[in-house]
């Protein structure tokens, strides 16, 4: 892997973290307040997603009530546990991949003779469906939680260790130096410089492989057929949308919200990365 | 040199341990490194692999050019027009972190199990990638190039072609090449999950029968066509960035 493959992965992490920055502008009237707007426009397609589904019938697309009531079963029929149950397993995957992957990230940014032997696979893992593993895994591991941390940890991994080693390569060269000038040991500019200077890119690597592990989880879990994918899979076939449509967006409204308690994180504990962010964006 | 130096001896290093871990009695799920190269082969000469390949490749192709034209036509919209700013960019930002792989179960329903629903959801695989880096290629225009063309009296349609989407080209084509290892993960995705055929058929069929050489070898075919596909990508960004610069 060369850095610019690394830079791919921080452009992108750029990118996704650039996006709001309409916020600043001064909010219109009538018909130019942003909420006006989207008060007409997704009221229109709540409307129209009525409409269809009224016509088109319950068989093929649930009314925004039956939604509704699809939240009110899940809690009654115990969705909300199994969805937890498939969280936690998520959850202890991905636990497993920052704790492989963020060490392995720092190593590939900070040792080129580490990139040059493990970037190839990492790269491999990066352009590969990794679906397509998911026979041979589990032939591997069995059907049990084993198969399915396997997934997930794959899934994973990928992200945090490309994002962190991009975060090394984009830790200013001029402090790296100065630390050094000073007399700094390895080591301890290691630790006082190369880690709280990547750690932004960490916690966005972080970001994306937990967005990366739900879908990993889903994958797993259609697969095999077991607890909340299964669940899917059986509301779709019964086709009480109303649920599975409930259900599908408690799966990806309990990621978003695991993504953005890593969000948080990422503003309490590097309050300087605008700064950092700024001087690397200034030396290109 | 040595960084292909260190590169070869740890490929030689992977595939000697990969080789001696499948010549082990107790590892019958992994087959030797020789015996899937031989599979691989004979696959190949037989055409059975080739032809597997060739169709999920064109599920793939497809997808990827409706999520083109669809995901740079919205991206446009989301930065040149407020209406679109404001009430279908949330909409996209929120669609981009729900896993695609939630719509699999249902997807049938609306698009049958055919050709058809395996390319949306290819296009659901790639779309919001080009969506959000055409946007955000587009909203990084220097203003001041716009202001130079429109002083020179060039028309809209002019400032356009000529300004903004030169400009914006960069970031286009990052997404357009993320875009192609996405559009192949779909549609092996598809193909495995959705309905099985193709490569994901080769797998299954591999899986079930304990066929493991097959197995690995359609493994290592998927791993080998995202390289080569993103390689092509890569070619040809540079290309359209070296252009421009």
């Amino acid at each position: 892997m060369t850095s610019k493959d690394l830079a791919e992965t921080g452009a992108v992490t750029a990118v996704e973290a650039a996006v709001p920055a309409s916020a600043a502008r001064p909010v219109g009237r009538g018909l130019r307040n942003p909420w006006v707007q989207r008060a007409i426009v997704w009221g229109a397609l709540l409307l129209a997603w009525e409409v269809a589904a009224r016509r088109a019938g319950a068989f093929f697309l649930p009314t925004v009530g039956s939604v509704l009531r699809g939240y009110a079963a899940i809690v009654a029929d115990g969705g909300v546990w199994l969805l937890a149950g498939s969280l936690r397993q998520m959850l202890a995957g991905f636990a497993l991949a920052a704790l492989v992957g963020v060490p392995l990230g720092l190593a590939i940014g900070t040792f080129r003779s580490v990139e040059w032997a493990l970037g190839i696979y990492v790269r491999a893992l990066l352009v590969t469906s990794l679906t397509a593993l998911l026979p041979f895994l589990i032939l591997f591991f069995g059907t049990g939680f084993r198969f399915r941390m396997s997934v997930v940890f794959l899934f994973a991994i990928v992200y945090i260790v490309t994002s962190t080693a991009a975060g090394v390569h984009a830790v200013d060269r001029g402090l790296s130096e100065m630390a050094s000038a000073y007399g700094a040991s390895t080591l301890r500019r290691f630790a006082f410089v190369t880690v709280p200077g990547s750690l932004p890119f960490v916690i966005s690597g972080l970001r994306l492989g937990l967005g990366q592990a739900v879908q990993g989880m889903i994958v797993a879990e259609l697969w095999v057929t077991l607890d909340t994918g299964r669940r899917l899979v059986a509301l779709g076939l019964a086709r009480e949308l109303g649920e599975f449509f409930a259900l599908a967006s408690l799966v990806a409204l309990a990621g978003a919200l695991l993504t953005h308690l890593l969000l948080v994180a990422q503003r309490r504990l590097t309050p300087w990365q605008p700064e950092v962010r700024a001087s690397v964006g200034g030396h290109e | 040199m040595k960084a292909g130096a260190v590169r070869a001896l740890s490929l030689l290093a992977f595939l000697g341990l990969w080789e001696w871990y499948g010549r082990t009695a107790s590892s019958f799920t992994v087959a030797p490194f020789s015996a899937v190269m031989a599979d691989l082969a004979s696959g190949i000469a037989d055409g059975t692999l080739v032809r597997a390949a060739l169709g999920t490749l064109l599920v793939a192709f497809v997808g990827y050019a409706i999520a083109i034209v669809v995901g740079i036509a919205v991206g446009a919209a989301i930065a040149l027009w407020d209406w679109a700013e404001h009430t279908i960019e949330p909409l996209v930002h929120a669609l981009y972190a729900t896993p695609v792989s939630l719509t699999i179960p249902i997807l049938g329903i609306y698009t049958g199990l055919g050709f058809g629903g395996r390319v949306t959801l290819t296009v659901f695989w790639c779309v919001f990638e080009i969506i959000v880096t055409t946007a955000s290629g587009i909203r990084a225009v220097p203003r001041g190039l716009v202001d130079v063309g429109r002083a020179f009296g060039a028309s809209r349609a002019r400032l356009y072609r000529s300004i903004v989407l030169p400009a914006a080209l960069p970031s286009i084509a990052l997404g357009l090449r993320l875009g192609v290892g996405r559009a192949l993960r779909g549609a092996v995705t598809a193909e495995l999950l959705l309905s099985v055929v193709n490569l994901g058929a080769v797998m299954v069929r591999a899986s079930s029968g304990f066929d493991v050489e097959r197995l690995l070898s359609g493994i290592v075919l998927v791993v080998l066509m995202g390289l080569a596909l993103t390689w092509v990508a890569e070619r040809v960004e540079h290309r359209v960035v070296a252009h421009r610069a």
